[in-house]
């Protein structure tokens, strides 16, 4: 068995065989193997900034192919759109933020089990539940 | 003019929701070259963050420095970081003019002495008395001196006001001089460049709300987030220099094949700027991308430093002979070829070399 489908995430497709595997995307596949061990045996929750790494051509789409899609796609809507996928690897997540203007403001690899945004804040889940209180009490 | 609230409260009156807040705080994060793991530290500082009053004061300069920021690439978050700073006085960008425009000014010194961000491009003509540039009927010398004294810190925007820039070259007929050759008793915070990166530009500014205090420095006041490294250490095409492949001419066989450029006169070896990694328009490419060599424009006196074409030094060596046995070697010879290249560049700067069109034909 191939050992990316050991992965309980359904993989929606393969990285192809002739991707190059640059040093670069090596280190930064390292760098997340790390990250991964450290969440599993500290719930430590790390993330790598792509827009501060100095990628060859070619190695961004590379690790991008590598990491893959799994079956977790969230659109968030606020200041612009904001892509959150879960990759084929459980836990690890690409974070894509752009702005109004469709011009991408910031891309993170999370390594959580959650990433933070898409939690909801105790103070807005108290506003919403006193909001849906109110209507009840009118409908009363 | 600024009012007694938070940067969140002003957020959240632009109808910024917590999500969209923590997605500001990460942008701010990458902006500031700060590790992601800092967001959360960002936004418990940014609740709480009161929001500042800012002046920006333009001299000697071309407006370059303004058009680089109003035509940066994330407009949305720039345009958030201008709605949460209160910017009173820009005079360029400022609706009001004349008598009302000087009035802002010294309102908001009065109001927020000693809170204030005082901005400044341009560099100050200090020759005859400073008559070479005045704004309101005062010389530059005397509003940057009047407006340094009530400011909590000074942000010198591009390379004019961090090193004098164009202005001081040589001749410099105007004496044009730095805003740290006159003002030494303020914190000042030098963001060079012809013109500086607007996200340099704003992640300063955020760090400054974010922390409440000046970022790291280095001995030239530039911050180390941003130009802690050479454009070389980060250059995607330093491969090409550890392997000694380097383009001769702007069409050769190593041009068309993206080798590195060192040899048309890059600077990027003693160059400490972000433009590798944070890149212009859109991000989508930088100098070195596009195919020219870097031309140093974040370091002091690079007008007056040779040609922009000329290699500091020729490699004395087949770098590729000495690189290829170990890495450790390839390291030693970079810092030996950029040593050279410092003294030259040392060099040039007391020949003060001026750049001539003789030089764009080569």
């Amino acid at each position: 068995m191939n050992s990316l489908e050991e992965i309980a995430i359904q993989i929606i497709e393969k990285p192809h065989s002739d991707i190059q595997v640059t040093d670069n995307v090596k280190a930064i596949l390292y760098e997340i193997n790390n990250m991964m061990q450290a969440l599993l045996e500290t719930g430590e929750t790390n993330s790598i900034d792509l827009r501060s790494l100095p990628l060859l051509p070619g190695e961004y789409e590379a690790l991008k192919e590598i990491l893959g899609e799994g079956e977790v796609f969230v659109t968030l809507e606020t200041l612009g759109s904001s892509r959150i996928i879960e990759t084929r690897l459980a836990g690890v997540w690409w974070l894509f933020h752009d702005d109004e203007n469709a011009e991408r403001l910031a891309e993170f690899i999370e390594v959580t089990y959650t990433p933070e945004i898409l939690k909801s804040d105790r103070a807005d889940v108290a506003t919403a539940q006193f909001a849906l209180q109110q209507q009840l009490d009118d409908w009363v | 003019m600024a009012e007694n609230r938070t940067l969140a409260a002003a957020l959240l009156q632009h109808g910024v929701t917590r999500r969209g807040f923590l997605k500001y705080c990460a942008g701010l994060a990458s902006m500031m070259a700060l590790p992601a793991s800092m967001v959360p530290r960002i936004a418990a500082a940014l609740e709480s963050a009161m929001r500042p009053s800012v002046i920006w004061l333009s001299f000697q300069e071309c407006t370059g420095c303004t058009e680089s920021l109003t035509r940066s690439h994330s407009p949305s978050l720039e345009s958030l970081i201008f709605d949460v700073v209160s910017l009173d006085y820009h005079h360029t960008l400022q609706a009001a003019s004349g008598e009302a425009a000087e009035q802002a000014r010294t309102q908001a010194m009065e109001k927020f002495d000693g809170q204030y961000l005082l901005l400044v491009d341009g560099s100050i003509p200090i020759k005859d008395g400073g008559v070479y540039s005045t704004i309101a009927g005062m010389t530059n010398l005397d509003m940057l001196k009047e407006t340094a004294k009530g400011a909590a810190a000074i942000v010198s925007i591009g390379t004019c006001a961090s090193y004098g820039g164009l202005p001081h070259a040589k001749p410099n007929p105007t004496g044009a001089v730095a805003v740290s050759d006159i003002i030494k008793d303020k914190p000042i915070i030098n963001v060079p460049g012809c013109p500086p990166i607007p996200v340099v530009i704003t992640g300063v500014l955020a760090h400054f709300l974010t922390f409440g205090k000046i970022p790291e420095l280095d001995k030239s006041l530039r911050p180390l987030s941003f130009y802690g490294e050479s454009i070389h250490d980060r250059c995607y095409r330093r491969p090409f220099y550890d392997r000694g492949q380097f383009a001769k001419s702007f069409d050769d066989e190593g041009a068309r094949k993206g080798w590195c450029l060192y040899e048309l006169g890059c600077k990027g070896p003693t160059t400490h700027n972000a433009c590798a990694t944070t890149k212009w328009n859109q991000g989508t490419s930088f100098p070195i991308q596009s195919g020219h060599p870097c031309l140093g424009c974040s370091e002091p006196d690079f007008w007056d430093a040779g040609s922009f074409y000329k290699a500091f030094t020729a490699p004395p060596i087949n770098v590729s002979s000495v690189v290829a046995p170990a890495l450790a070697a390839g390291a030693a010879a970079g810092v030996a070829l950029g040593l050279a290249s410092r003294i030259k560049k040392a060099r040039s700067s007391k020949r003060r070399e001026p750049v001539t069109t003789d030089d764009l034909k080569e």
